[in-house]
């Protein structure tokens, strides 16, 4: 059985060693990536893991990186992680069955608990 | 950072755009009726070989409130496109500097939770404190950069005559003064005060402190719906242009930041637009201040 993973998708490199570390003292494994396009060649998703995006990203945005799980039925928690005026975006997507959002700067706690009550509510899923 | 280059760049057109003009050539009202036109004169030899002339006046009031009517469309259109291109721009701005700022908080609360924990490794905490320091460097130059994006580089400077440019204002802001019931007043210098500046951002700065003005006595009782714009040539050379209305003033509480921006005391106000006069003044190496209760004025050298 797999340890749970969160997996996280951002272009900015300091966000995502921060976010990387930050995981790793909550004893949580990690998996990032620099680009949705990356993620959608190498992430292994499984029902043991919970996908954080970032809404903002050249190229593939997060909204639209979700929008292709959906498209191809997989079935993940997503969180996204979005900036000033991005709220929208973010609403839009909970509507699609995205898990939750968080507000950057975020409060790590807060991010915590949110991945931690993703993974336990995936556990609960009996798909 | 391409994002903020970009926003930068579409807020400093959208900022530096003329406004329309409104005003044409010949025209004059008639001071009993109201109404306006434009004289059309023609030297003509009479039948007795006098020299005559031909006048044909033309009633252009309907016209003129037509153009008054697009110019005041174009005008709001104006506005409303700056206003876009800042919220852009702030939102460009907020992006790029939560970046860094997210990193140092995470690294910060990593490093605490590390400590709390007992397991905390020095070369792993001194990494994360490397990254911080790094990281706090590059938001500082985000700020630097923004800066350098912002207008104005430099004022293109020319010699301007303030009475032409408070006409030419007065202009500008007559439209809708005159739908709030607001009349201007004029009390210019005979001599000319001559300043150096740059026409479009100084007339800009005025056109800040009418509107003002303007909106402070627009819902006042008629006798008060009166904005007075003053100019003078001081002993030094240097020229004033001031604006004064009979409204209510300053709140006591508002005056000392006044000219701080986003600090503003009517709703739905951005709170930019005394903070840009000041800017463009100070960028002339003039100076602007609330002298009375209800009358601002700007300095500008010769």
């Amino acid at each position: 059985m797999s340890a749970d993973r969160v997996v996280y998708v951002v272009d900015d490199d300091a966000v995502r060693s921060a976010v990387r570390l930050l995981f790793r003292t909550a004893d949580l494994e990690v998996e990032t990536f620099a680009s949705a396009a990356a993620f959608l060649r190498d992430a292994r998703l499984d029902r043991r893991c919970c996908v954080l995006l970032d809404i903002r990203m050249p190229g593939m945005t997060g909204t639209d990186l979700h929008d292709e799980l959906l498209g191809r039925g997989v079935r993940v928690p997503v969180i996204f992680i979005t900036g000033h005026g991005d709220i929208p975006m973010a609403v839009e997507a909970m509507r699609k069955g995205a898990y939750d959002f968080i507000e950057k700067p975020f409060d790590d706690d807060q991010l915590l608990s949110q991945v931690l009550g993703a993974l336990e509510d995936r556990k609960q899923d009996t798909c | 950072m391409l994002e903020i280059d970009k926003a930068g760049m579409a807020l400093r057109s959208a900022l530096v755009e003329a406004p329309p003009r409104l005003q044409a050539e010949g025209e004059f009202q008639d001071a009993a009726s109201g109404r306006w036109y434009v004289l059309h004169s023609h030297p003509l030899s009479w039948i007795d070989g006098r020299r005559a002339s031909l006048c044909v006046l033309t009633d252009v009031t309907e016209e003129r409130r037509a153009r008054e009517l697009i110019a005041k469309h174009r005008d709001a259109a104006h506005r409303t496109a700056r206003l876009i291109a800042l919220g852009e721009f702030a939102s460009a701005v907020a992006h790029e500097l939560n970046q860094p700022l997210a990193a140092i908080a995470t690294y910060n609360h990593s490093c605490m939770r590390m400590l709390q924990s007992g397991n905390a490794e020095p070369e792993q905490l001194l990494q994360a404190m490397h990254i911080c320091r790094d990281q706090a460097k590059r938001a500082g130059k985000i700020i630097q950069r923004l800066r350098g994006l912002l207008p104005h580089p430099g004022p293109a400077l020319a010699e301007q005559d303030l009475n032409e440019l408070v006409e030419a204002v007065l202009e500008l802001a007559e439209p809708g003064a005159r739908e709030a019931g607001v009349s201007f007043e004029r009390a210019l210098s005979p001599r000319p005060p001559l300043v150096r500046a740059d026409r479009l951002l100084i007339e800009q700065a005025a056109l800040n402190l009418v509107r003002n003005a303007v909106e402070a006595v627009q819902e006042l009782a008629p006798e008060r719906q009166r904005v007075t714009v003053a100019t003078r040539v001081e002993d030094d050379g240097s020229g004033t242009l001031s604006v004064a209305d009979l409204g209510d003033g300053v709140p006591p509480e508002a005056r000392e930041r006044l000219f701080e921006p986003f600090v503003t005391t009517k709703r739905g106000g951005l709170g930019l637009g005394l903070s840009i006069c000041r800017s463009v003044v100070e960028a002339h190496g003039g100076t602007i201040r609330h002298e009375e209760n209800s009358r601002f004025a700007f300095t500008l050298p010769r």
